[in-house]
């Protein structure tokens, strides 16, 4: 495997040359664990769905006023939370924890700066990694969990490249 | 009070749009590689690059240079205009209203989903009135013949038109850094023509970029 293809789709993942061999005994392992976890993925993915624009509502509702002053940074800062959370989202359904990253890195980090939002963004990301475990079981939260951090792990880079 | 179901009614959530994995779609049955809004792209072999540069060669020589800028200042214009329409479309709104940072993020994304290289900006020249593009990895310059001066006849061609366009002033480029010549990075300067006369003769005498900029800073000041 290169190691580009790490950081795929899971059926990308698989050597599909079945002239050189059969998929190996790790391959296989990976992907029975993919498809036993698959219906608990579609289950939280659509819960996400549902629940998106309420969740995020909630977040927005409960941030200290004086953080909703600027009303285009708190605009952008909810744009790019629903987008972390989208892409998470996908992430775990189809088992690929950067693909959010890879799709927002190098503008998200911009977007930040332009529109300074990492006040909004940090109380808006502590309490979606509140709430997200209450709306979801301890196994569907830990399906999401490797990709929401990639993603979220932007606006930290974000801070640090601020500060440092 | 901002709703977030108003946010998502216009279906604006925009972000990455060069970003490479959803900008380049291909039907590889078809023999077709698209851009996510369907324009068709090609993709260069390197020996067709080459091939390109030994044909100019054998047929125009010293001329070859020149027809290479002259191709890159036709690039670069329609370039722009692709470019800022394709933001444009993306972002419903006009170019005017996205922020330097966020045009230069969209360029650094495009050039390199394109497979151009890393292209930066570097404005710590521009109070002087120049202003510094670099790029790493060119696959033009790694391709072209080697020479005793600066090769990125293409880039430069491209680079003087694409910020020709954006700035709607009339600029002149001059290559003062070449990967072909061991250099990092390859470093452009932008400027009005008459001011960059000194960075021609800086090349002509290889002077280093870092020279060259502060033969034109001194000669400006």
């Amino acid at each position: 495997m290169t190691p580009h293809s790490l950081s795929q789709h899971i059926l990308r993942k698989l050597e599909l040359q079945p002239d050189k061999s059969y998929l190996t005994p790790q391959e296989l392992g990976n992907l029975g664990r993919y498809v036993s976890s698959l219906a608990d993925r579609v289950r939280a993915y659509r819960q996400l769905r549902e629940w998106e624009v309420n969740l995020i509502q909630e977040l927005v509702d409960r941030l200290p006023p004086k953080l909703k002053e600027n009303t285009g940074a708190l605009e952008q800062s909810i744009k790019q939370t629903i987008l972390i959370l989208r892409y998470a989202a996908l992430g775990m359904l189809v088992d690929d924890a950067t693909l959010g990253r890879r799709r927002l890195e190098g503008w998200l980090p911009t977007v930040v700066m332009v529109y300074q939002t990492q006040a909004i963004d940090e109380q808006l990301q502590r309490s979606l990694n509140q709430q997200l475990p209450r709306l979801l079981t301890d196994s569907q939260f830990a399906l999401l969990k490797p990709a929401l951090e990639s993603a979220q792990q932007l606006l930290q880079e974000q801070q640090q490249a601020q500060t440092g | 009070m901002v709703l977030v179901a108003d946010l998502l009614a216009d279906n604006n959530l925009t972000a990455n749009y060069f970003a490479s994995d959803v900008y380049v779609h291909g039907t590889l049955e078809l023999g077709l590689l698209e851009n996510r809004r369907g324009d068709r792209l090609l993709a260069l072999p390197d020996t067709l690059i080459r091939a390109i540069y030994s044909g100019l060669d054998n047929e125009t020589g010293q001329a070859s240079m020149l027809v290479l800028y002259n191709c890159g200042r036709w690039w670069g214009k329609n370039f722009y205009t692709r470019f800022c329409e394709e933001l444009t479309d993306y972002h419903n709104r006009s170019m005017s209203n996205l922020s330097m940072a966020e045009f230069t993020q969209a360029l650094q994304q495009c050039w390199v989903t394109h497979g151009w290289g890393q292209i930066s900006l570097d404005k710590s020249y521009q109070p002087n009135g120049f202003l510094v593009v670099k790029i790493r990895a060119s696959a033009f310059i790694h391709y072209a013949p080697k020479l005793e001066r600066p090769v990125g006849f293409l880039e430069m061609g491209a680079l003087q038109a694409f910020f020709s366009e954006l700035s709607s002033q009339t600029l002149h480029c001059v290559q003062t850094a070449c990967e072909s010549l061991g250099a990092e990075e390859n470093c452009f300067v932008l400027g009005v023509k008459e001011r960059l006369s000194a960075a021609e003769t800086g090349v002509e005498q290889r002077l280093s970029h870092t020279e060259i900029m502060d033969l034109l800073v001194e000669r400006g000041a």
